[in-house]
């Protein structure tokens, strides 16, 4: 067991991944209530738009609701992507102090590559990739972030 | 018809955002919060085209795709895997389990529709 087991780092780890948690999800509700929303006035735009004639002024205004909603579904999708990478970050945090209390010797290496692996977004691993770096993670799955460079959003197979 | 899709994914306000995509289009909208779920409902009843998340409790978006095109009314069934993943070795996954289609969010809407009538 790591000496710094018994300080309060420890402590201080279980503490910052319980605080993410909570905060991950204390937002949940409202955004749900607001998702709901948005996504309401995205279907009466397009019923709106349904029921005036093409080309009418009504139906441009429906079409502006429709487009204006549509853009704040997208931008409300980033609230599930915060909350992926703060349970990312959580997730860490608490294989960190599991690590700081292991009786047998801790292999750093394995420690990290468990990190990346749970990384579902390409900035989340180059950014570990910069910081950590390849030295103290040279497990070769560790870095494959040139093929995700070469992503779409879109691809059928 | 109306047609039928089935939106798979454990955050309520991502299912939202994509059922009121696919009604504003006219679709009709089935949910379910995991894969385990989502495959439940497939075994009783029928569905057009299925988009799942990846990353899902009790059952992911790529073994669902698996289970799926096990069963024979879903063989030839359009399945998109819509997820913040974006890593080749899962893609990789998601295509050899018999996945359509791979879309990395956030989505645009109108990217989303223009996907479906690709594959529908």
């Amino acid at each position: 067991m790591s000496e710094l087991a018994n300080t309060p780092v420890s402590a201080l780890l279980d503490l910052a991944a319980s605080q993410l948690e909570v905060a991950a999800h204390t937002s949940d509700a409202r955004v749900e209530a607001l998702s709901n929303s948005v996504a309401a006035l995205v279907q009466l735009g397009a019923e709106l738009q349904a029921a005036h004639g093409a080309g009418t002024a009504s139906e441009t205004l429906a079409k502006q609701i429709v487009e204006q909603a549509q853009s704040a579904l997208v931008a409300m999708q980033f609230h599930d992507q915060l909350v992926q990478r703060m349970a990312h970050v959580r997730d860490a945090l608490t294989e960190l102090n599991e690590a700081l209390h292991s009786t047998s010797e801790v292999d750093w290496a394995t420690v990290l590559a468990g990190i990346r692996v749970r990384y579902s977004m390409e900035d989340e691993r180059m950014l570990f990739d910069r910081i950590i770096g390849a030295t103290a993670c040279p497990d070769v799955n560790c870095h494959d972030s040139t093929h995700d460079s070469l992503r779409s959003s879109v691809e059928l197979f | 018809m109306t047609r039928m899709i089935m939106t798979v994914d454990d955050s309520t306000s991502m299912r939202q955002m994509v059922k009121a995509t696919l009604l504003s289009a006219g679709y009709g909208v089935v949910e379910a919060a995991d894969g385990q779920e989502a495959l439940d409902y497939a075994r009783d009843n029928s569905v057009d085209l299925v988009i799942a998340d990846v990353n899902m409790p009790r059952m992911d978006g790529i073994t669902l795709v698996s289970e799926l095109r096990l069963l024979p009314a879903y063989r030839l069934t359009p399945l998109l895997l819509l997820t913040t993943e974006s890593s080749m070795e899962k893609k990789m996954e998601g295509k050899k389990a018999g996945a359509t289609g791979w879309l990395v969010k956030p989505f645009h809407p109108a990217q989303l529709l223009a996907t479906l009538a690709r594959v529908l």
